[in-house]
């Protein structure tokens, strides 16, 4: 069976959304608006706190304009603790992370979806199982395994697991390369393409919007990661800017403005990435110079 | 290599060498031995872990300590890594895989759970070795940080509560600040005449109570309850004598008098804001609240009062520092632990910087002359330390966190309200039955 | 049994599958199995972290569990809450996602705000909840009185902290976003098209086209929503400590407190292990009715 180009081309189904009549996109604005605002509560909130002089903190009513601006907060946090090279550490673990995450994960679950191979079931069910068992039992054995080959203080016990197919990435990468319609892969091995090939140029391609989902979401996860620093590392050099955030916060009390201060400085970078990345996800996929 | 292989036992090792990679995991449950003399290798360079859990404000005082340290023994590096949030997770790992930083922070109700899994080293010897003056550590104190009648820790600070008060609000209502020597009905009557209620809306509290177990243990043996029976072994919580003390407690938010849990609105410093007359206050907090308060009105803070039984009984927790039994330089580790402990770094840590009560007496007068010399409120912080005289005085028993979780579900929500359907006698059952469950099982 | 591969053809796709499922294999092996065997074992012994050999008790820590009322507690408000929040929550989801695949003006600054709570935690958003959820001057008792309910302590009342988990879980929801809108990418648009021919209502499009091309992600959202329900965690460790009462004290919540505040590493085991059994016969439940409602496209033979 071949397939045409032009059967392949996918654009996305939000084609649907232009239709909208004037009545529903008004209809739609006003719902979007009205969880939008909810939506940016606790950010106005961070906000507003990381600009306020400490008096007016802990404040009632909440003041949400500050008498005055006050741009010392982030200035201090600066002075009270490494925090451009938390930024960088945190930036260093996450490329290297979305690296691992998206190698590791579709490579295993191109193996899931789309080779037949004696046990293979039995692996998936195995790999899914992992993710069931609570973290809290398996946390002192791996930190005895990575203390023994040595690991403590470095990157590796955080990063290297990634490299090895993450089970909720991996399952991710499944479902969306079972999707695919088995005739673009037939029509690719009849042209001679091996499994490599139909992973490398078929699949890949098509699975943009699904790599940037694990892109994002590793982007996230290391970005905020706390208990994998926390447990692993020993110099406050390595840390990154989680563990940062967090020493503005002792069991007695917080430095609520030094906290929000650190804590935008954080998540602004996580929104810009979001912000521009997502058209990755959100435009459809065109394939082209796939022939038939 | 040689650092992994030196804490590695026999067996374990052969587990490691014959079944590899895998095998380490099991290897968790046969944590490292300890290895613990370091006394020839003395002039060779030397790293202390040293591992702390306090927030970004405490970091440059420890920095200073740490330095006056490794100017004077230049062959010994002492790396601080100060922890804040989930630092028992770290700790907690790190023990139980038996690769404790040499010296870490650890609350006095962690000092028995720990020396009872061997974790730190018993320093009674290395103490009376040196002649470590136990006179000038509280006596509260020093039962919290003996195990088996041998010392496991020395102290940081010590903390305990008083009552801090919203002068200009009395001065208001025309109203004579309280000067200490109250008990609790006094400290109800007074704070009823100082709520406000508006259009059924509470805009102003009374007061404000605290419901951690460990303040409780005062709060209920002043009027003449306990938790516990005299050798730990039985919990004797549901006590007519306890059933009165935490009915008094919950009229205070079922009247309105004090705010339910929740009622204070989130991110919102009840006493700061203005929302309370008066509030329970940690000595710990005297810098913190200076600067959330700033110049927004005058304030003070005063003692406890007095239970039923005549004695204010007041319970306080404190911080201390223990040796880990994986350490590799025991000898040099209790060297900076005594460092540390001393009235000089004590002066720097507590005193100076103004925080809890300083965890030895020869250190209270410069941190009382500390206190003063800005001028700030509240002026009366000596009266933490004078709280001290009385002190409710026994150690933490080692199922004390478990006790947390089970005080937290039956007995808080009778302290800081929640749902007024509760009933105070069968709440205190409850807690009773799972609590001597609870000692039974260790 | 599994039957070997017969001919040279699928010799070599097994051959294939094998090298491409190797980084897995190889990080189950070094990393994965000796944790999970570690705690395994442990499971059957009644280890405090102390310095010694655990002992082994057989399987004490098991009957012992049955007898155990906060094991009872912990799995009925576990079940409670995944009952309560997984439909609302596929539901909110999935919604949120078709909202945001719209092509409005300005709709990728609203995709933004919507992913705002997947990535601000902790402090700020627990000052939301005090204003949603605040006794007095709380948002949802002040819609409430409207209909003369009287003002409720959502966070501090054992019958109704449940309720409140679950709104506070709705909020996370957009976290499935991206996926669902990854998802939606790959539908076809000729699929539409030929919907349109048809004459088939809006209505019917999304029936017919939309929900069985997104299954396999709707799928994978079930299966890994599932799991995550079962172990929430963060919201009750932050907000109540699992009370009042143990109204919130979730199977996590008790293996959390097992493990690192009662050091009873034996008796965390175990727990744990039975909550992994759990879930794994509520994921293979899921995977046996895939069948019936899960749509691939791709699919070959002996997929799940």
């Amino acid at each position: 069976m071949t397939v045409g180009t032009e059967q392949i081309v996918q654009t996305s189904a939000d084609d649907e959304g232009r239709k909208l009549g004037t009545a529903e996109t008004i209809v739609t604005y006003i719902v979007i608006l009205a969880g939008a605002i909810g939506l940016m509560f606790p950010f106005a909130w961070m906000l507003s706190t990381s600009l306020k002089p400490l008096d007016e903190v802990y404040s009632y009513p909440i003041i949400w304009i500050p008498s005055q601006i006050v741009f010392e907060n982030y200035i201090e946090v600066f002075k009270k603790v490494p925090f451009a090279r938390y930024l960088w550490n945190s930036f260093v673990l996450s490329v290297l992370g979305i690296i691992g995450n998206m190698a590791g994960s579709s490579l295993a679950a191109f193996s899931f979806a789309r080779l037949r191979y004696p046990g293979r079931s039995f692996f998936f069910i195995m790999m899914l199982s992992t993710m069931m068992v609570p973290v809290w039992v398996t946390m002192v054995p791996t930190f005895v395994m990575f203390s023994r080959l040595g690991w403590l203080d470095t990157y590796l016990p955080i990063l290297l697991p990634a490299y090895f197919a993450v089970p909720f990435f991996t399952f991710l990468m499944r479902q969306f390369f079972l999707s695919v319609p088995v005739e673009i892969e037939d029509s690719a091995r009849i042209d001679g393409c091996s499994s490599f090939g139909v992973f490398f140029r078929i699949l890949m391609p098509l699975s943009v919007p699904a790599l940037a989902t694990v892109a994002i979401f590793s982007f996230f996860f290391y970005w905020n990661d706390l208990l994998g620093p926390l447990i692993y590392l020993r110099s406050q050099m390595k840390f990154p800017v989680a563990m940062g955030i967090a020493s503005f916060q002792t069991e007695q009390y917080a430095n609520f403005a030094l906290m929000m201060a650190a804590a935008t400085m954080a998540v602004a970078p996580m929104l810009v990435v979001f912000f521009f990345t997502q058209r990755l996800f959100i435009q459809g996929v065109v394939i082209t110079g796939v022939k038939g | 290599m040689s650092k992994v292989s030196t804490r590695l036992n026999r067996r374990q090792f052969l587990t490691l060498a014959g079944a590899g990679a895998i095998a380490t995991g099991l290897a968790a449950c046969v944590p490292a031995a300890p290895a613990g003399d370091a006394g020839e290798a003395a002039m060779e360079d030397i790293q202390i872990q040293f591992v702390t859990n306090h927030g970004d404000a405490e970091q440059p005082f420890f920095q200073q300590v740490v330095d006056n340290f490794t100017d004077a023994n230049p062959h010994i590096q002492v790396d601080l890594l100060n922890v804040s949030a989930e630092y028992y997770t770290k700790i907690n790992t790190q023990g139980v895989g038996g690769d404790l930083p040499d010296i870490f922070y650890t609350r006095t109700w962690d000092v028995v759970p720990y020396a009872s899994k061997e974790w730190t080293v018993n320093l009674q010897p290395l103490a009376e070795r040196d002649n470590i003056d136990f006179d000038d550590f509280w006596e509260a104190e020093l039962e919290q940080i003996v195990y088996q009648g041998d010392l496991y820790a020395l102290p940081y600070d010590f903390s305990n509560l008083g009552v801090a008060y919203n002068i200009d609000i009395f001065n208001e209502e025309g109203i004579e600040v309280p000067d200490g020597s109250w008990d609790w009905d006094g400290l109800r009557s007074l704070a009823e005449s100082l709520t406000i209620r508006e259009d059924g809306r509470t805009t102003r509290w009374g007061w404000s109570a605290h419901p951690w177990p460990w303040v409780w243990i005062g709060i209920i043996a002043a009027n003449g309850g306990a938790l516990l029976n005299e050798d730990q072994t039985e919990c004797v919580m549901n006590s007519p004598e306890n059933i009165e003390t935490l009915s008094f407690f919950k009229g205070l938010w079922s009247d309105g008098i004090i705010p339910e849990q929740g009622a204070m609105p989130q991110g919102v410093e009840g006493f700061s804001a203005g929302l309370l007359a008066m509030t329970t206050m940690g000595s710990w907090a005297t810098q913190w609240r200076r600067g959330v308060i700033g110049d927004k009105f005058d304030w003070d803070v005063t003692a406890y009062p007095f239970g039923s039984e005549g004695r204010r009984a007041v319970s306080a927790g404190g911080g201390a520092w223990g040796i880990a039994t994986n350490s590799n330089h025991i000898e040099e580790t209790w060297q900076f632990n005594v460092h540390l402990t001393s009235t000089e770094s004590t002066n720097i840590l507590i005193s100076e910087p103004v925080r809890s009560i300083p965890g030895r007496k020869s250190s209270v007068p410069a941190w009382t002359e500390a206190a003063a010399r800005e001028d700030l409120p509240p002026r009366n912080v000596e009266v933490f330390a004078e709280m001290m005289e009385d002190a409710y005085s026994a150690p933490f028993p080692a199922y004390f966190k478990d006790l947390e979780t089970i005080w937290f579900n039956r007995v808080a929500p009778l302290i800081a309200g929640g749902d007024p359907s509760l009933d105070v006698a069968e709440s205190l059952a409850k807690f009773q039955d799972e609590v001597n469950e609870l000692i039974a099982s260790y | 049994m599994i039957a070997l591969p017969k001919t040279p053809r699928a010799r070599r796709e097994a051959l294939e599958g094998y090298i491409f499922l190797l980084p897995w294999l190889l990080g189950f092996l070094l990393f994965t199995a000796g944790p999970l065997l570690a705690s395994f074992y442990l499971g059957f012994t009644s280890y405090r972290g102390d310095r010694s050999w655990p002992d082994w008790i057989g399987f004490a820590n098991f009957t012992k569990l049955f007898q155990d009322e906060l094991f009872w507690q912990s799995l009925k408000v576990t079940v409670i809450y995944a009952v309560g929040f997984l439909p609302p929550g596929m539901a909110l989801g999935f919604g949120i996602a078709l909202l945001m695949n719209q092509r409005v003006k300005g709709v990728s600054i609203f995709r933004t705000i919507y992913y705002l709570p997947s990535v601000i935690t902790g402090v700020a958003v627990a000052v939301l909840w005090g204003f949603v959820f605040h006794k007095e001057f709380g948002i949802l008792n002040s819609v409430l009185e409207w209909f003369g309910v009287t003002p409720i302590s959502w966070l501090f009342n054992s019958r109704w902290v449940m309720v409140a988990f679950i709104i506070m879980g709705l909020w996370g929801v957009g976290d499935g976003m991206i996926i669902y809108l990854a998802g939606l990418q790959g539908i076809p648009t000729e699929l539409y098209e030929a919907a349109s021919i048809d004459g088939a209502r809006r209505m019917r499009r999304f029936w017919n086209v939309t929900i069985p091309m997104m299954s396999p992600t709707l799928f994978f959202v079930l299966v890994t929503a599932l799991i995550k329900t079962f172990q929430i965690f963060t919201t009750a460790y932050i907000m109540t400590r699992g009370g009042p009462n143990y109204a919130t004290y979730f199977f996590s919540v008790n293996i959390y407190n097992t493990t690192f505040v009662s050091l009873r590493f034996g008796y965390a085991s175990a727990l744990a292990w039975l909550l992994f059994v759990l879930i794994f016969l509520l994921t293979l439940l899921l995977f046996r009715s895939a069948k019936f409602w899960v749509f691939y496209a791709g699919e070959k033979e002996e997929a799940a």
